[in-house]
Formats: C-alpha cells, sequence, structure tokens
C-alpha cells in the first residue's frame, strides 16, 4: 500500500496558505475604490465599506480554488513533464509559497509577503533539482542531529541579541525575513547538494 | 426474511402518507395514524403481487415533508410582528385600496413578497390575517420538500438527500417563503445541469424570471447564478477549452425573458414599468447597503490578528466569523471542481454541484450585506446541498477516502451542528400542535378571522384602534414608528409609499414624503412605538430623516399615549 500524501495537496495546501495575504491587498484596493456609506446606518457608523467586503470576499472565492490548481496541478505537471522533477519536488514551490503567509502574520506588508512567497516559490521551482522526502529525512538522521543543533542555537542567540537591541520595528521585522528566507534557501541549498552528492 | 423487508419497505409510502395527513389534519390523526399502522402490517399482504412505482415512496416523503413544514409554520395564534409582517401586510392594504406597484408601493423584497401576493389571495379569500397566516404557511412549507428534492437532484440518492436537507436546514433552521421560489428555480437548475437540456435551462430560466419579481433578490441570485452555470459547465466539461457557451446561457436567458414577460405586460398595465426597474436596479442598489447594511468582520483583520490557534480554527471552520465559514466552503466546492475538471473527471452530479456552488457564491452577497444571523441563514441555506456534495465527494473518494470523510465530517459537525438542527426541526414539529391549541382561545382582532393574538397584543391593539377609530372613514394615519401592520389592521391607507424609516434615508425621498404628508394631511401619527423599532441598528428615525423628523415636530402636537406609543395630532386644519 503507498503511503504518501494526495496528489497535489502539499502544493495546493500551501498555494492557498500563500494566498491568504492577497486579502488585504484586496481589501485596501478596495477602500480606495469603493465609496464609503453617505446615509445614516449601522455601516455609516461604523464606517463599514461594504463594497471592500464584497470584493475581498469575491477574492477569496477565486483565488483560493485558483491557486490550489496552479500549485497543486498546473505547476507540478509542467515541472515533471518540463524539467523531470519527480512529483513530490514538484510539489515544493506551492510549499514554498505559504511562507508569504508566515511572513505576513509576522507583520511584513502584504505586498511584500506575497512578492516573498513568490520568490521562495520560484527559488524552490528553479533550485531543487532532485531531493525528496528521504532526502529531509536524512536531513534529521542523527549524524546530522549536532550540526542542526549548533545551527539552531547560533539563530536563536542572534535572534535574542537582535531582540535585545531594541532596534525599529520595521527594521526587525526585514531581519526576521531575511533569516527566515536565509534559512529556506541553506535548506534547499542543503538538500539539492545532498541530492547531487547521492546522484554522483 | 428479506423479502419480507423488501415487501414492508415497498408499502411505506402509505403509512407516510397517512402520517403526512394526520399533520395535515390534526384533528384526524386518532383516526390516521392507527390506519397507518394498520395498513403498513396489512398492505403487504394485498399487494403483494404488485410492484410498488419508486416514486410513490418519494412522492410520499415529499408529502410529509411539506405536512412537516405545514405543521411548524401555520400558527394562527402567533404574535403579529408589526415590522416584519407589516413589510407584507401594509402594501397588500394599499394594492387593495387602487394603488399600483412601484407607484404607490416601495416593494424592498419584490412585488410578490411585499403584498403583491397576499393582495392577489385577499380578493380571493378576503382581506383577513387568518388567510395572510395560512397562505404564508402553505409557501413556506414547501421549502422543506423543495431543500430534499434540490439534494436529491444534485446527488441522486435518497439518503444523500437526507443529508443535504439536514445540512441546509443546519444553516437555516427555519426558512421563509421568499427562498421558495428561488429553490424550485435551483431544482430546475441542478436538472438542467445535469441533463444540459435546452428544455430545462428554458425552464429554470423562465421561473428565475418570474422569481424576479417575486423575491427580487432571490431572482437576482438565480438568474445570476444560473447564467454563471450555464457559461461556466461548457468551460469545465471540455476541461478549461473555452466553449462559447451560446445553447445554454442563450436558452437560460431566453427561459428568463419569456417568464419575466408577463408580468412586465401586468406592471405595463400599471403604468409601473419604468418605477420598476428604477426602484428595483436603481434606488434600492444605492441605498440598501447604507441604510440596512450591517458591518461584517474582515477576513483579512481577524487573520492578521488573530493567535496561531484561533488562526487556525479560523481557517479550518470560520470560527468566529460565520460568513468566513459559508466562504471556505464554497471556495472548497470551487476546489474540488477545478482539480475534477483538470482531471477530467466532472460527472453529471459534478455540473450540478457546479450550478449549486455557483448559486449559493452569487447569495454570499445578501448573507455579507446585512450580515446578521438571520441574513446569514436566509441565505446561508444554498450552501446545504454543496456541502452535501463535498462530503459525497469525499466519502466517493479514490484514496484516503476515510481521512477525508472524517475531516470533512468533523468539520461540518463541529461548524454546522447537524444534531442539533435535526433535534430543533424535531421539536418544532412535535410541539406544533400544542402550540397551535394552546393559542386558540386567545383573542381575536380586527380583521383577524379565525387567527388571534396573544392576550397582551391583542389588548395593546384594541386600545389603538379606539383612538384611531375616532377619525372619520377615508382619512388616515402616518406611522413613524415602523410598524406598517396597523394600516391593515385598521383599514387604512398609508399617507406614503414607504413602509417604514430607513426607505426614504436621501434627500429626495424625505422631500418626496413630506409632499405626501402636506397633500394628505393624517390628523393623527404615531411618532414613536417605545419599541426597538424606533431605531433599527441603534440609529433613532431621527437620526435617520431629520428633515420628516423636523416637519412632524413642526405640524403635529402630543396628543395621547398608549401602551407606550406617543400618538400626536395635526395642529391646525
Amino acid at each position: 500500500m503507498e503511503r504518501s500524501l494526495p496528489r497535489g495537496l502539499l502544493g495546493a495546501t500551501g498555494g492557498v496558505l500563500g494566498t491568504i495575504p492577497l486579502l488585504p491587498i484586496a481589501r485596501s484596493v478596495a477602500l480606495k475604490v469603493f465609496p464609503a456609506p453617505r446615509l445614516p446606518g449601522a455601516a455609516l457608523r461604523a464606517a463599514d465599506v461594504k463594497g471592500a467586503t464584497y470584493f475581498e470576499a469575491a477574492v477569496l472565492l477565486v483565488a483560493i480554488p485558483a491557486a490550489a490548481l496552479l500549485f497543486g496541478h498546473v505547476l507540478p505537471r509542467f515541472l515533471q513533464s518540463r524539467a523531470g522533477r519527480d512529483r513530490a519536488v514538484s510539489e515544493w514551490p506551492g510549499a514554498s509559497f505559504a511562507l508569504s503567509l508566515v511572513l505576513w502574520r509576522s507583520g511584513l506588508p502584504a505586498k511584500f509577503s506575497l512578492s516573498g512567497g513568490l520568490l521562495f516559490a520560484s527559488l524552490a521551482a528553479a533550485g531543487i533539482p532532485r531531493p525528496g522526502w528521504d532526502r529531509l529525512q536524512a536531513l534529521f538522521s542523527p549524524g546530522n542531529r549536532a550540526a542542526l543543533f549548533r545551527i539552531f542555537l547560533a539563530g536563536a542567540f542572534w535572534g535574542l541579541a537582535w531582540q535585545s537591541a531594541h532596534l525599529d520595528a520595521n527594521l526587525q521585522l526585514s531581519a526576521s525575513t531575511l533569516l527566515a528566507g536565509a534559512l529556506f534557501v541553506s535548506l534547499a541549498l542543503l538538500l539539492s547538494r545532498a541530492g547531487q552528492e547521492d546522484t554522483g | 426474511m428479506r423479502r419480507a423487508l423488501q415487501r414492508l419497505a415497498d408499502v411505506s409510502w402509505l403509512p407516510l402518507s397517512c402520517s403526512a395527513a394526520s399533520l395535515l389534519a390534526p384533528r384526524a390523526a386518532p383516526a390516521l395514524l392507527p390506519l397507518a399502522l394498520a395498513l403498513f402490517i396489512a398492505a403487504p399482504f394485498f399487494l403483494r403481487h404488485r410492484e410498488t412505482p419508486r416514486w410513490l415512496a418519494r412522492i410520499a416523503l415529499l408529502l410529509f415533508l411539506f405536512a412537516c413544514g405545514w405543521t411548524v409554520y401555520h400558527q394562527p395564534g402567533a404574535p403579529l410582528d408589526l415590522f416584519e409582517d407589516g413589510v407584507l401586510l401594509s402594501p397588500a392594504q394599499t394594492y387593495a385600496m387602487g394603488g399600483r406597484p412601484y407607484i404607490d408601493t416601495y416593494p424592498l423584497h419584490g412585488w410578490g413578497a411585499d403584498g403583491g401576493l397576499d393582495a392577489f389571495v385577499f380578493r380571493v379569500f378576503g382581506p383577513t390575517l387568518e388567510t395572510f397566516r395560512l397562505r404564508r404557511a402553505a409557501l413556506t412549507a414547501l421549502g422543506l420538500p423543495l431543500l430534499a428534492a434540490a439534494s436529491f437532484l444534485l446527488l441522486g440518492d435518497s439518503l444523500w438527500a437526507g443529508i443535504g436537507l439536514l445540512l441546509s436546514l443546519s444553516f437555516c433552521p427555519f426558512l421563509s417563503e421568499r427562498q421558495i421560489p428561488a429553490l424550485l428555480v435551483l431544482c430546475l437548475l441542478l436538472r438542467a445541469a445535469r441533463t444540459r437540456r435546452p428544455a430545462d435551462w428554458i425552464f429554470s430560466g423562465a421561473l428565475a424570471g418570474v422569481t424576479l419579481f417575486f423575491s427580487f433578490d432571490f431572482g437576482v441570485i438565480v438568474l445570476l447564478g444560473g447564467l454563471v452555470a450555464a457559461i461556466l459547465l461548457p468551460v469545465l466539461e471540455c476541461g478549461w477549452c473555452w466553449r462559447p457557451p451560446v445553447r445554454g446561457g442563450l436558452c437560460f436567458l431566453g427561459g428568463a425573458a419569456a417568464g419575466a414577460f408577463p408580468l412586465l405586460l401586468r406592471l405595463a398595465q400599471h403604468g409601473a414599468v419604468r418605477a420598476f426597474f428604477l426602484v428595483s436596479f436603481v434606488e434600492i442598489p444605492a441605498t440598501i447597503i447604507d441604510t440596512w447594511g450591517l458591518p461584517v468582520d474582515s477576513a483579512s483583520a481577524i487573520a492578521a490578528e488573530s493567535g496561531a490557534v484561533r488562526f487556525l480554527l479560523l481557517l479550518a471552520t470560520g470560527h468566529e466569523m460565520p460568513s468566513l465559514f459559508l466562504l471556505l466552503l464554497l471556495a472548497s466546492g470551487g476546489t474540488i471542481l477545478l482539480f475534477r475538471a483538470a482531471h477530467r473527471s466532472l460527472e453529471p452530479l459534478d455540473f450540478a454541484a457546479a450550478a449549486s456552488i455557483a448559486v449559493a457564491a452569487v447569495a454570499l452577497r445578501g448573507a455579507l450585506g446585512r450580515a446578521d444571523a438571520g441574513h446569514l441563514a436566509l441565505y446561508g441555506v444554498l450552501a446545504g446541498p454543496p456541502a452535501a456534495w463535498i462530503l459525497y465527494r469525499a466519502a466517493h473518494a479514490r484514496r484516503h477516502r476515510i481521512l477525508l470523510t472524517g475531516i470533512v465530517l468533523a468539520t461540518l459537525l463541529a461548524r454546522l451542528e447537524p444534531h442539533r438542527a435535526l433535534t430543533v426541526q424535531w421539536n418544532a414539529i412535535a410541539g406544533a400542535t400544542g402550540t397551535r391549541a394552546a393559542a386558540a382561545f386567545d383573542p381575536h382582532v380586527p380583521k383577524s378571522g379565525r387567527a388571534t393574538l396573544p392576550a397582551g397584543e391583542a389588548r395593546e391593539l384594541a386600545a389603538l384602534k379606539q383612538v384611531f377609530d375616532s377619525m372619520p372613514p377615508g382619512q388616515t394615519f402616518f406611522d413613524f414608528a415602523n410598524e406598517p401592520a396597523l394600516y391593515f389592521l385598521f383599514d387604512r391607507k398609508s399617507p406614503v409609499r414607504y413602509c417604514c424609516v430607513p426607505f426614504y434615508e436621501t434627500e429626495e425621498k424625505q422631500l418626496e414624503v413630506i409632499a405626501a404628508l402636506e397633500r394628505v394631511r393624517p390628523p393623527l401619527a404615531i411618532l414613536a412605538g417605545g419599541t426597538p423599532r424606533d431605531a433599527f441598528d441603534g440609529i433613532s428615525n431621527r437620526e435617520r430623516v431629520p428633515r420628516v423628523a423636523a416637519y412632524l415636530d413642526t405640524h403635529y402636537e402630543p396628543y395621547t399615549e398608549v401602551f407606550g406609543r406617543r400618538i400626536a395630532r395635526r395642529r391646525g386644519p
């Protein structure tokens, strides 16, 4: 019996999660486009622009299925047919795109988060030749654990030092983003190299 | 054993029909229910050589569902909501006195729903509260069989139809008559989406065209939803190649035009075609959100600000933001459809699901507009069949069936609580006869027919009637307390075409109301009702229409107070 994730699930889930920062962009665009309420009512009292709600809902309704299809079906098939990736790897761009949500939730503006997500997705699509789940497991093998622990400690202490410096919030944010991105890219390169060494 | 059971199942339509009859005629229940039992035991012996058609059981089931609806919604002793019921009764009264639709009235929910149908029924059966309640119960009771039929037409199986019905009722435990034509259109649309026959598209379009004149918002929902479905289905079918959706779309639109034509003709006889288009497509869309809209949480704000656990709950179930669950449900349905289309594995029921999702997605506008629990239920009911379809798809997945079904089921159980909906329905049906019987001894009021009202409400109305009876026949009063049902009960014509204050908030409409009051000069006016209806959504009538309030202050002086209602009389001639 095959014990793997359903086809497309990883990519689709990542794609959907990564799309969520699109919502505040849609809302802010709608707030500029749709008029504020003029007549007395609950909407005026709450300064609620219903057009923004509708636009947000429409984006959610369209973007979720579209992102799921793109990252869970279209892109993986393209990568498999054109670049010869195996199935699991071809869904990595979707999983990487989910990082845009992490960035956004950690406070980065939505457009930068989405751009970051797209960047990670592009890196995942272009930069990883053939790593799979087995390589990910190998990364956490007992032989590597000490090294990983040291890397983690270094990162954590760096973060602690950064926090204690009481820097500007935006700067803190950018640094966190850079750190996350650097970790991701390092991980991708590490896995990629591991794959090349294995095949070599 | 198996044959005996099969035979019993074959005759199950007999006890079902008798049970339905006993719900419809509770007085005959002592005879009908034992008869049902006797037939259930005896019929297998009499009908053993006859094959029972399957449609008999289905008809009996639909009849039983109708009877359940009837017993719940037919409550001749229920309190009268002077606003909600008045929005229907006041225009009906205006029509009865020669008023024209959209010129002398302002039907927000649609010509038929806001008094048009009642005016017709009153002409036939008499203008009483009893007629109103009977008509309303009969129409609303159709909702249960229609919901079951919609789920059956979508999923093609009785068990799944039951699940669809239960999920629909979990969204909306008690139905509204305004939903009924839309549910009928949905049934036809689902059939059209499955069969793709031009005749089915035409029929569904025709009924959608009629719905536009009965319940305007639901008419727009089924028209737009049907059109989207007619355009989308051929594209989905060929796996995202562009195939001009000429046939289905044109048939649907042609049907809609044909359905709308006789009613437009009728409006033309009243000289109200222009007013219909102006009110329905220009004025109401321009003001409805400002005047009646209720704010809804922003999904992006909640997603940005909530903690990690709450955020995950929010994503999974729409936790703390009910309308988001609807959105996520429909988006999930859309995703499944897209994947099935991409894999070229769409089946007829998926096409029906696409139509159902399209209709439910358009209905989101209503759920998000006046974003309270009532309106979420009113429009959310259309998401019941798609929810059942998602569960069906999980249960029929080729791989990971148990896991997927478990996830979908757990989400639906947690968010919709269908078990609670079942209990609510069960208790409502079981307790309806008792409630009716208890109310039978309540007092009657003018124009109530055999219907009754709770004693307290009847006392209030009797006292009010004494005040308004002091006016000579032909004269009327002005209601500034959002209780338009009083016009019907006291047999007076509304001096203005608007049922309630939020309808005339714009500057020109306030001037129109003042002009009408100057013309009619009602001797009495109810300035305030002493109820929350004086301030819908916490915004007082005076704040909503300051010009009219100032006019009333100038031209009316305090007269009397009846059960909290401040009544004023006109100064001078």
